[in-house]
């Protein structure tokens, strides 16, 4: 009774009938979302009327040439030097102990402060006054700790150069 | 005694250790991390490859591979020490010399990559040796997956998987180069070697040498970057690499970033019964790639070309996505309501008009537990008949029948662990390297490592038999004779395990006395099988310690399947092997669910659980169950409802995921009962040949779309779940039903198919302990599963599933094979090939199966082709007195003499075998006799292209050799030891383990 048959009738929805349902899905997600679209819209507006939205578009519509020139830009030996100096410094904020570099850097601050009034003063300080301020415990500190700093620094000086070993 | 467990220390944790563990893996099984590449797929496990030297170790001031030396009881040993550290670290580099670090923009940086991991895990800052691209092209030959030698790590972790697992034999690591790399069979490009693209390699790739295609450009942000843009990128990143620290660091956020968009579901392939499950990931409806977990029950990390690569009809143009109703010579696209609403009316008017048993419903062994269980329900509830089942009545049943009248359950006796571990395996009429891929792996490896022994009975040479110690080939349809004659043998030398049979099996006088013709000399005359041959595998079962016995429908499909399926076990039983690990009988079930449509109860006679309908008990609990009365007397099975339509009995037929105008037997008898149906509904997920005769379609969900669960061959129970929403308007089929019935006032109200198993568990003694809470992840169950959840991978230790507990050696005879006529000279045999599934509605939509086989072909043997002068590429004719086809020809020493192959893959009515079958079959389960037909074939053009492309993985070269060969690497001039050069360096004073 029901021969084998292979030809289906699709409801072809017309171009316009698929418009009109998308479109109906769209209205419907637009008026759920009604404050974050006209926000959005507002967005688009500023950025049209300053001229960002042009720049964007020129540069979307030749993204991978302008991303090329970019990357040549970027892959000079200058670039290649900024780069690793920007990560070496954030390697050494890294590396720092921040206690001590708050102690450091209280330290600095009240010595400024210090010089600041011995500026005002404006006094001469002769080799008795330089003796006699060694033995002012605030000042040997300091003294001291920068010689302790000094000798850091020429020890990793130092490293770079072979015949170093020898003198430990 | 535990074992002989005992404890050793490794960095100062005291670790627990078995006898004959590596440091490494005892290491591992207790979550302390030791890197190792090479070591990272414990699935591979053909002991130890020592190829990437990052896992080194102190023990005693000496350096050690964690990997190949032996935990012993207190030994201490450091995995963190300086020279340990040194000489892993110095494994790395020479790691990363062989591969650039570029994590960000590849794809493999999905959180899982194993180089990055370890290289991360060593905190490497710089590269020590400079990486050198390698002076070889990428090969993207291979339609699936693409070989980058530059990002090549040397490690031949894929060499062990084609080697070793997959024995494919097809990959090696060419070590004598100067530039080593991985090469397919004799160095060809992959498309044109004996690649069968099951994915192994690609899977256990630690880094991104070796790729699915589907991948590349997809899985990550920044991955799809032209060329011309990207290199730079790598070279600035090169120049002003800060240490690899920072890299890792913004590569991890990308990986992170990745998950977001990239979702990984686990499922449970649909195309054999071996039921391999693995995660599929996706993106939006993009299938980016299967990915095969160590932890999956069956299959670990192991796949065939359609479970890995055959996923693409899922999106098909092609899927139905709306209800279609016949009108005049025309479908019509209809809505769900007006479609269920024309079924239950005019069902309800046949029921009304000619009774309940004028509807037949046919299940599918593609869908899930739940929605056979669903269908049952809805026949026996809603419509009241029993005339259901499923398309195991085409395959499977005359070998469920030879359980159930031996030992008394239906399925394989043990599991893929039993197979693996025998020492003895019989294939009989399957040919599992094709058929059940990933299972015969398991066989190849066993065989080629372990020494397992091997014998096929089939009429082809096929890859297993081709591989066997022993291959016979009795004449076809002879069987049950050489098995029989075999177990006399045993009787006769007084080999029989008499214990056993003592002890534990029913009727043993019998069915010896039963015996007495099947003389070795009678089995000569009738198989064509020498005498020796016999003793041969008689004298080989009797020394194995345990001996399992594979067969398909080699063996099932004949007059007499059911009797030569009851012969095997009653060989199994003779020889003692039931019950006990390593033995058994395995009917290998050929689709994802043949095991499930059964055990839930689409099958005219039982209800779910193998529960017999006229059992008034058994009946009365469902119907309490149901709240409704359920119809008595046992309903017609597949092949009595096509009688009965063709009697004009039955009028309605509701028939779902079943392709039964291709693949039931007598095709065009079919035809012509489905046009004789008043009203027929066909569901589908495609439009198939059956779908053409219907007069409502109704589009389905494939398993990739809905939750559920699939028993595999094993009586294994895994759970799949839902990675896309249904395409279109098609429906989960366990849903279509419950809406249908709710039509029809049911008030079924099941959320989701977890309830529907709860329901079936509780009404199931074999399920009781059955729920989707014990099915989560990669956890699954072989029933019989008791209420608290323990399961039985091994039936039988006990006792035999009767009520006495005993087995029963039941007496059968010899049905000789249906004879077509003189005239037909030649017979036909058929049955799948690797690439393509059942018909191929699926397998042909995914191009790159379709371009390795695109077409059907016909099996002739040298002779044969010279005798009626043809070649390969010629046009044939076949006739057998019930239809025709037209085929080419590949001639191929797999066939012999007059005996043909016509493979049954087609969508296309051309080559359909079952026009030349017959509607003779089983005469007990009435399965059809596929295998017994013979034909005459004349020449219609001689010369013509071949039906199989040149780049079919059948021409290739394979290499075997075991493993990836580390012992070559360590002869070549420029390698010096890890250790070795550290005691150059002056920083390992120690004894050198050079080259081990």
């Amino acid at each position: 009774m029901a021969k084998a048959i292979k030809q289906i009738e699709l409801v072809q929805p017309s171009a316009q009938e698929e418009q009109a349902q998308d479109i109906a899905g769209l209205i419907t997600q637009l008026s759920q979302n009604r404050e974050a679209i006209s926000s959005a819209i507002d967005i688009i507006g500023q950025l049209q009327k300053s001229g960002i939205l042009d720049i964007i578009q020129g540069f979307l519509h030749s993204k991978e040439k302008v991303a090329a020139i970019a990357i040549d830009q970027v892959n000079q030996p200058n670039m290649h030097n900024i780069i690793r100096n920007g990560f070496n410094t954030v390697d050494f904020l890294g590396s720092l102990d921040p206690q001590q570099m708050n102690i450091m850097m209280s330290a600095v601050t009240k010595g400024l402060d210090e010089s600041a009034e011995v500026m005002k003063r404006n006094e001469k300080t002769g080799v008795l006054g330089l003796m006699k301020a060694l033995r002012d415990p605030d000042i040997n500190l300091a003294i001291n700790s920068m010689l302790g700093f000094l000798k850091g620094m020429g020890r990793e000086m130092g490293k770079e150069h072979s015949h170093y070993k020898t003198g430990e | 005694m535990d074992g002989g467990k005992f404890t050793f220390y490794l960095d100062e944790k005291e670790i627990e250790a078995k006898p004959g563990q590596s440091i490494f893996e005892a290491a591992r099984d207790h979550n302390h991390f030791l890197p190792g590449i090479c070591s990272s797929q414990p699935d591979l496990g053909v002991g130890v490859i020592q190829t990437c030297d990052t896992c080194y170790v102190e023990i005693d001031g000496e350096l050690k591979r964690s990997c190949a030396t032996m935990a012993e009881p207190n030994l201490t040993v450091s995995s963190v020490s300086e020279l340990a550290k040194e000489a892993q670290l110095e494994g790395m580099s020479r790691i990363l010399k062989n591969h650039e670090l570029y994590c960000t923009v590849c794809d493999n940086n999905n959180g899982n990559c194993v180089v990055h991991n370890t290289a991360e895990h060593f905190k490497i800052e710089h590269q020590k040796y400079e990486f050198k691209p390698k002076p070889y092209p990428q090969d993207t030959s291979n339609p699936f997956y693409r070989y980058e030698p530059d990002q090549c790590i040397l490690c031949g972790l894929c060499v062990e998987a084609c080697q070793d697992l997959q024995v494919s034999e097809v990959l090696s690591i060419s070590w004598d180069r100067e530039q080593p790399r991985v090469i397919w069979d004799n160095d060809v490009p992959i498309n044109e070697s004996s690649c069968v693209s099951c994915g192994h390699c690609v899977t256990v790739c630690p880094c991104n040498a070796l790729m699915e295609k589907s991948m590349l450009g997809k899985a990550g942000y920044l991955t799809n970057i032209p060329k011309p843009l990207l290199e730079p990128m790598i070279d600035l990143t090169k120049e002003v690499e800060p240490g690899y620290k920072e890299i890792f660091a913004i590569s991890n956020v990308e990986a992170a970033m990745r998950e977001a968009r990239i979702k990984r579901t686990k499922t449970v392939c649909t195309y054999c019964g071996v039921g391999c499950s693995f995660e599929v990931w996706t993106k939006d409806r993009e299938i980016l790639k299967i990915q095969p977990s160590p932890e999956a029950p069956v299959n670990g990390i192991s796949t065939c070309v359609k479970g890995k690569f055959g996923w693409s009809f899922v999106n098909s143009k092609e899927r139905l996505n709306k209800p279609l109703i016949r009108k005049g010579e025309k479908f019509y696209e209809a809505t769900w309501d007006e479609a269920l609403s024309l079924i239950a009316e005019k069902f309800t008017g046949i029921k009304e008009e000619y009774g309940p048993d004028a509807l037949g419903f046919i299940a599918s062994s593609k869908c899930s537990n739940e929605e056979n269980y669903l269908f049952q329900k809805l026949a026996r509830a809603i419509f009241k008949t029993n005339n259901i089942d499923n398309c195991s009545r085409y395959c499977q049943t005359p070998a469920s029948m030879g359980l159930i009248r031996t030992v008394g359950i239906g399925g394989d006796s043990g599991t893929m662990k039993d197979i693996a571990s025998s020492q003895l395996i019989i294939v009989v009429g399957a040919n599992p390297a094709e058929s059940h891929p990933v299972l015969a792996t398991r066989i190849k490896r066993a065989h080629k490592l372990a020494d397992q022994k091997l014998i096929v009975a089939d009429l082809r040479k096929n890859d297993l038999a081709d591989r066997a110690d022993l291959h016979i080939h009795p004449k076809p349809g002879t069987d049950l004779v050489w098995l029989s004659a075999v177990t006399k043998y045993f009787f006769d030398q007084g080999w029989e395990d008499r214990e056993f049979l003592n002890t534990r099996v029913n009727q043993v006088d019998e069915y010896k006395k039963s015996l007495e013709k099947f003389t070795l000399e009678y089995a000569e005359e009738k198989t064509g099988i020498a005498k020796e041959t016999l003793i041969k595998m008689a004298e080989m079962i009797h020394v194995a310690e345990g001996t399992c016995i594979l067969w398909a429908m080699g063996v099932t499909q004949h007059l007499g399947g059911t009797d030569t399926s009851t012969a095997i076990c009653n060989l199994l039983l003779v020889t003692g092997n039931f019950g006990k690990p390593g033995a058994g009988a395995y009917p290998l079930r050929g689709h994802n669910n043949v095991q499930g449509a059964s055990d839930f109860g689409t099958m005219p006679t039982w209800l779910p659980g193998y529960q017999p309908i006229e059992n008034d008990e058994i009946r009365t609990r469902f119907e309490q169950a149901w709240g409704t009365e359920l119809p008595i007397n046992p309903g017609l099975n597949n092949h009595q409802i096509v009688e009965a339509i063709q009697a004009g009995k039955v009028k309605g037929m509701y028939l779902f995921g079943e392709e039964m105008g291709l693949v039931d037997s007598n095709i065009n008898y079919v035809h012509e009962a489905f046009e004789k149906l008043d009203f027929f509904v066909v569901q589908d997920i495609f439009f198939s040949k059956t779908a053409q005769f219907a007069d409502v379609i109704l589009p389905a969900a494939p398993s990739l779309e809905k939750d559920g669960t699939f028993t595999n061959t094993e009586r294994r129970i895994q759970r799949f779940n839902k990675v896309f929403e249904p395409l279109g308007d098609s429906k989960p089929d366990w849903l279509i039903f419950q809406e249908l019935a709710n039509k029809l006032g049911a008030n079924w109200h099941y959320k989701d198919p977890g309830e529907i198993m709860d329901e079936a568990a509780k009404l199931s003694p074999v399920f009781a302990g059955v729920s989707y809470k014990r099915l989560e992840n990669w956890e699954s169950l072989v029933w019989p599963v008791a209420p608290d959840g323990t399961d039985t991978p091994l039936l039988y230790k006990e006792k035999f599933h009767f009520p006495d507990g005993k087995a029963r050696l039941i007496t059968v005879d010899w049905t000789p094979p249906f004879e077509a006529g003189e005239e037909y000279d030649l017979h036909l045999n058929n049955g799948r090939i690797l690439e393509h599934f059942h018909e191929g509605n699926m397998t042909y939509q995914s191009e790159g199966i379709s371009y390795k086989v695109p077409e059907l072909w016909l099996e002739v043997s040298p002779e044969l082709a010279d005798e009626r002068n043809i070649k390969t590429g010629s046009l044939v004719r076949l006739t057998s007195p019930y239809g025709q086809v037209k085929v080419k020809v590949w001639v191929t020493d797999q066939v012999k003499g007059k005996e043909l192959y016509l493979p049954m893959h087609t969508t296309e009515g051309m080559g359909a075998v079952n026009k030349l079958t017959s509607s003779y079959h089983d005469k007990i389960t009435h399965t059809p006799n596929y295998k017994e037909m013979q034909v005459k074939m004349e020449v219609l053009e001689r010369d013509g292209d071949s039906p199989l492309p040149h780049h079919n993985f059948r021409f290739g070269n394979p290499q075997p050799h075991i493993g990836v060969e580390t012992e070559k690497k360590w002869s070549r001039d420029d390698f010096i030891s890890i250790p070795e050069m550290l005691k150059k360096e002056g920083i390992y004073d120690g004894e050198s383990d050079q080259a081990n």
